[in-house]
Formats: structure tokens, C-alpha cells, sequence
């Protein structure tokens, strides 16, 4: 049997692999920005620039991290039926909870790696531009923090949802099309790809249009039975995808 | 190797052993090699080739030698009485359907000219 | 001893395979014939557990089942899954991660006869390289059942030669080898014994050479004759 450690290896390596793609596109794109950059602001400090460009490099690397995110999506959905995978020696139960955690885990760790880089980025601003943020004021940071951990954790929770939602959804799509349709795998990897970006890009549109007071209920201000409601129904998505992957797969 | 149609496989790979070692491919007390490689070398199942040198075995032109492998005999006599009854077996074939369509002495005839002939060459 | 029993498997209404049956005692070649699409690929899923069969089929190895069974069956569907930059050493490199059972040392001896390079891109590589990476990645395995779907398909006749060589001399002697081909002749001397194929049925599970005994033909000559004789004696 791979040992867990082997296949958490494994499954890193293979959540990975979106990442560098979208780092790679990402760095070439920022070369072009900074030339942009440069040249309209030339005559201007080097700080300055550095500075702009350090600013429109973060805003363009969130973009970036959300084409990922999705990526990593789409790899998680269709990691159930991958064979390469799924045949590897492991009992059934390892894999899924392996597969589930580390596919979770890995975009997520490098989300918060960018919230990081935000709030970094935001300690040097407080210095240097006290005023040319709207809405924030900088001499109340630590006030802020408390809401921005609510807002971390709140939108975690909403994540784990969403992460869980499309893949059930995504599994048992997959599987209804192989399994009564015998639709190509081809087709089926462009329908679940379309499918993945569709609801992600709703789901995340509504996330991020909900104002601090939608996500902050979810964690301490709430009903606690509207925490409870949410738990068991993660619950019975966990043991849905499960059922699926254990009892109808089709492994390619 | 080229197999023909009907002949179960294990006797027709111990025809074509027993033909290599009477050709002299491998001398009376010399090693063959094992059936792994046998069976590699020649693509041919592995069980299939064991047969064949079992069936060798049995009729006394290879022993085995515990520990050390498949030999072909040193049994001079052995030798000689396998590599007698082979060329008879031969003959008896090649004279019966021969002899379906030519007479005897036309056949006697037949021979005695190839042989010349083929000693010329 | 290998054992399936009781298998069937549909897809949608379509029945792909029905009571399918057979042991095999290691050490056996088995070769897995039949027409395209007749299930010899489904068969092999199956029996590895990419796909699941429907109720009441056993799959055992020696006592052993499910997942315990997985680990002892050594079977590459496909290396779809391979980036366009991957090497054959990235790809070697998930399968020695991967399978405990995964012997190095065969993998070296296998590769001087089929001779990949490691620095190679998978994605550049021949059709029948590929099927030489598969071959070999498959039989380097320390398993108890390989299972090798098609390995000649697109792979020219010097290389099946190879191939075959290979099999015979470095699978394990305890083992059961399945593997699908259309090459019938070229693999009648190779194997112990045939399945064939045939609507969703085995209709054939004998021994080359009871073939030959009781026959009195070749593997091909019986495959035909045995085809036409299902079809109600129509040429197909």
C-alpha cells in the first residue's frame, strides 16, 4: 500500500501543476505591465514606479490566483475519476479523505498566502499613503484586524461549501454521462470544465458582492442553528461525494 | 520458429531442439541453455519449452543434472541410436509418400542421381 | 490462484459483459481475444476496480478482494493523464512513488531490451514507444495478475518480438497474465491458454493445447471457425 504520506506527496505535486501554468502566464504578463508602467511614468521617481507596479502586480496576481483557484477546481472534480490515481494502491476511504483534504487544502493554503501578501503590502502603505484609501484608515488596524479575521474565516466556510458543491455536483455529472450517456471523456472534460467555471464564477460573484455583514452571521454573530443547518449539510455532501466515488466510479 | 497447423506445440519445439543438437549446435556433454532463456529466445511459452525438454529427457538425448542444469547426453550409444532412429524416421516418411505415386526402382533410381548430384555440388 | 466469478456489467441498458467466469492458476499467460469493442477492455477495468461491476460478482486473489486485490493487480489504462512537458523519468518517477511493489531493478534490465530514454518527452514519443513505456511500467511491478490491454496495437514486428521476449523472461513466476491482442498468431506460442470474446460472452476458455489435440488447428484457424459458428455458420 503507497503510504499517506506518498500520495498527500502525490496529490500536491498534481494540485500544483494548474498553479505553476497560471504563475508562469502570470510573470510573462507582469514583464509586459511593468514595460507599461515604466514608460508612462517615465520621468517619475524609480520608487514611484516600483511602487505602481508593485500595486498593479498585486491586483493583477489576485485575478490570477482566482484562474487558479478554479483550475485546482476543476482538477479536484475530475481527480475521482482519474485513474492514475484511483488505481494506485491505497484503500478507498484513504484516498477520499486524502484526496478531499489535500485538494481543499492546497488552493486554499495559497489564498490565504495571498491574503498575507495583501495585508503586508497594506502595513508598508499605512507609512507612505495615509490617505488614498478610501474607507480604510490605517491608524485603526488593529480594530480592522478582528473584522478581517471574521471576514477569513467567514469566507472559508462559504469555500469549504462551494469546494464540496462542485464536486458532487461535478462527480455525479461526470459519472451520469459515462455511465448512461457514454459521452466521450473528451466531452465530458469540456462540459465539466465549462460547468466547474459557471458555478464557481456565480458562487464567487455572490460571495464577493455580499458585504462583510452577509459573512459575518456565519461565524460568531450568528443563529447557531443556521451554523448547525450548514455543518450537516457539508456533512451530507462529504458522504454524497463519497458514495459516489465508492459505489458508481468510472475511472479513466 | 515457424510452427505447422495441427501438431500440439511442446512436440514440435522438441523436434526442433532435438534437430539443433543433432546438427551440433549443442555437442554431446555440453550445457543447453535454461528454459527461461530457451523459452525467451525463442518466444515461446515458458511451460510449452519445459514440455519439450521433458520430452527430451524421456527419450534419453538430454539429462538433467541436478543443480547444474539440462545436459545433452554423454551417452555415446544414447546418442547414436536417436540421431539413427531420427534419419530413419525421416526416410520412412519421405519413402512412404513417395512411393504413392513412383515405383521402387524409380525412386531407387531418383536417389542414387541426387545423391550424385548433391555431392558434386 | 486468480478467480472471477459472477460478473456483469452494463452500461446504460447495453449489457458489456454477462457472466463472465474463469481461474487461472500462476503461472499462466492467458491471452483475452475478440472483436473491437467486444469488452476485453472493460473486463480489465473491472477486474483492477476503475469500474465497478454490478452486485453478486467476486473478484478474488489467493483469499484477497477489493482494495487489497487492486494492490496485487498491475495495470496502466492509459498515460493520458501525462503534461506535455512531462518526461518518462517524471512519469517513472510517479509510479516508484506510487507502487511500493515497484522494482527498480527490473525496470533497469526490462529497459536494455526495450531501450526508452528517460530524458524523453511522453508527449513526443511513437505510438509504439508509448506502448513500450506502458509495457514496461507495467511489468516492473513486483504484482501477482498483470494486465496488458492491446500492447501491440500500432507497435511494428521486431518490437512485439521484443515485447514478448521481455514478458517471458521477467514476469514473476507466480503470477497470471492477461493480456487483449488481435496478433493471434503471433501470440499462440506465447500463451498458456485463451479467453474469447464474444457478445458480452466468453465463449472460449482452453488450453493452446487442447486446441490443438482435440482441434487439430491453429489458435487463428479455431477463432474463426469458432466466430462464424456463433454467428450461425454466416461469414462474417
Amino acid at each position: 500500500m503507497t503510504s499517506t504520506k506518498q500520495l498527500v506527496k502525490l496529490i500536491i505535486a498534481d494540485s500544483y501543476r494548474p498553479l505553476w501554468q497560471v504563475l508562469k502566464i502570470y510573470a510573462g504578463i507582469m514583464v509586459l505591465v511593468a514595460v507599461a508602467i515604466i514608460h508612462a511614468q517615465w520621468g517619475q521617481s524609480v520608487g514611484h514606479m516600483v511602487w505602481t507596479i508593485v500595486t498593479q502586480g498585486l491586483i493583477i496576481l489576485g485575478f490570477f490566483y482566482f484562474v487558479y483557484g478554479l483550475l485546482a477546481l476543476k482538477q479536484a472534480v475530475l481527480s475521482w475519476q482519474d485513474a492514475h490515481f484511483v488505481l494506485l494502491p491505497v484503500s478507498k476511504r484513504r484516498f477520499f479523505t486524502t484526496n478531499l483534504l489535500v485538494r481543499f487544502l492546497v488552493p486554499m493554503v495559497n489564498a490565504i498566502l495571498y491574503f498575507a501578501m495583501l495585508l503586508v503590502y497594506m502595513a508598508i502603505v499605512k507609512p507612505f499613503v495615509n490617505a488614498k484609501f478610501v474607507g480604510f484608515n490605517p491608524q485603526n488596524v488593529s480594530e480592522v484586524m478582528p473584522i478581517i479575521g471574521k471576514v477569513v474565516l467567514g469566507t472559508v466556510f462559504v469555500m469549504i461549501g462551494l469546494f464540496l458543491l462542485v464536486n458532487i455536483i461535478g462527480l455525479a455529472a461526470n459519472l451520469g454521462m459515462s455511465r448512461f450517456l457514454s459521452v466521450s471523456s473528451h466531452w465530458a472534460n469540456v462540459t465539466i470544465t465549462a460547468m466547474v467555471l459557471f458555478i464557481g464564477l456565480a458562487v464567487f460573484s455572490v460571495v464577493m458582492s455580499a458585504s462583510v455583514d452577509f459573512l459575518s452571521p456565519m461565524v460568531g454573530d450568528a443563529e447557531w442553528l443556521d451554523t448547525v443547518v450548514a455543518i450537516v449539510l457539508y456533512v451530507l455532501m462529504v458522504a454524497g461525494i463519497y458514495g459516489l466515488f465508492a459505489k458508481f466510479n468510472d475511472a479513466k | 520458429m515457424e510452427f505447422n497447423d495441427s501438431e500440439p506445440l511442446y512436440i514440435q519445439v522438441a523436434d526442433f531442439l532435438e534437430r539443433e543438437i543433432l546438427d551440433g549446435k549443442y555437442p554431446m556433454n555440453t550445457k543447453i541453455p535454461g528454459v527461461r532463456e530457451l523459452a525467451a529466445t525463442l518466444v515461446i511459452n515458458g511451460r510449452t519449452v519445459q514440455n519439450a525438454v521433458n520430452r527430451l529427457v524421456e527419450s534419453g538425448l538430454v539429462e538433467t543434472r541436478r543443480g547444474l542444469g539440462n545436459f545433452v547426453t554423454s551417452n555415446e550409444k544414447t546418442f547414436e541410436m536417436i540421431r539413427t532412429k531420427k534419419i530413419r524416421a525421416m526416410a520412412e516418411t519421405f519413402i512412404k509418400n513417395s512411393l504413392t505415386f513412383v515405383s521402387e526402382d524409380e525412386l531407387r533410381r531418383i536417389i542414387a542421381e541426387t545423391i550424385a548430384s548433391v555431392q558434386k555440388e | 490462484m486468480f478467480k472471477v466469478a459472477g460478473l456483469n456489467y452494463a452500461r446504460g441498458r447495453r449489457s458489456v459483459l454477462q457472466d463472465i467466469n474463469f481461474e487461472s492458476d500462476a503461472p499462466e499467460i492467458i491471452g483475452v481475444l475478440g472483436e473491437n469493442g467486444v469488452g476485453k477492455t472493460t473486463l480489465m477495468r473491472l477486474i483492477v476496480g476503475a469500474v465497478l461491476p454490478k452486485k453478486g460478482a467476486h473478484i478474488t486473489l489467493d483469499g484477497l478482494t477489493g482494495d487489497a486485490l487492486k494492490s496485487a493487480v498491475a495495470f496502466i489504462p492509459n498515460l493520458n493523464w501525462v503534461r506535455k512537458r512531462d518526461t518518462i523519468s517524471d512519469v517513472l518517477a510517479f509510479y516508484r512513488a506510487g507502487y511500493p511493489d515497484f522494482n527498480q531493478e527490473r525496470w533497469t534490465e526490462v529497459n536494455k531490451t526495450l531501450r526508452l530514454n528517460e530524458q524523453d518527452q511522453v508527449s513526443a514519443l511513437s505510438k509504439g514507444m508509448l506502448e513500450r513505456l506502458i509495457f514496461a511500467l507495467t511489468v516492473s511491478r513486483d504484482a501477482k495478475v498483470f494486465m496488458l490491454d492491446e500492447p501491440f496495437s500500432g507497435v511494428d514486428v521486431l518490437t512485439r518480438r521484443k515485447l514478448l521476449q521481455t514478458l517471458i523472461q521477467w514476469v514473476p513466476e507466480d503470477a497470471t497474465i492477461l493480456m487483449s491482442t488481435h496478433e493471434i498468431a503471433e501470440i499462440e506460442p506465447v500463451v498458456d491458454r485463451v479467453l474469447i470474446l464474444k457478445d458480452a460472452h466468453i465463449i472460449v476458455d482452453q488450453t493452446i493445447d487442447d486446441i490443438r489435440d482435440n482441434e487439430h488447428m491453429t489458435l487463428e484457424q479455431y477463432y474463426v471457425q469458432r466466430y462464424v459458428e456463433d454467428n450461425g455458420g454466416i461469414e462474417l
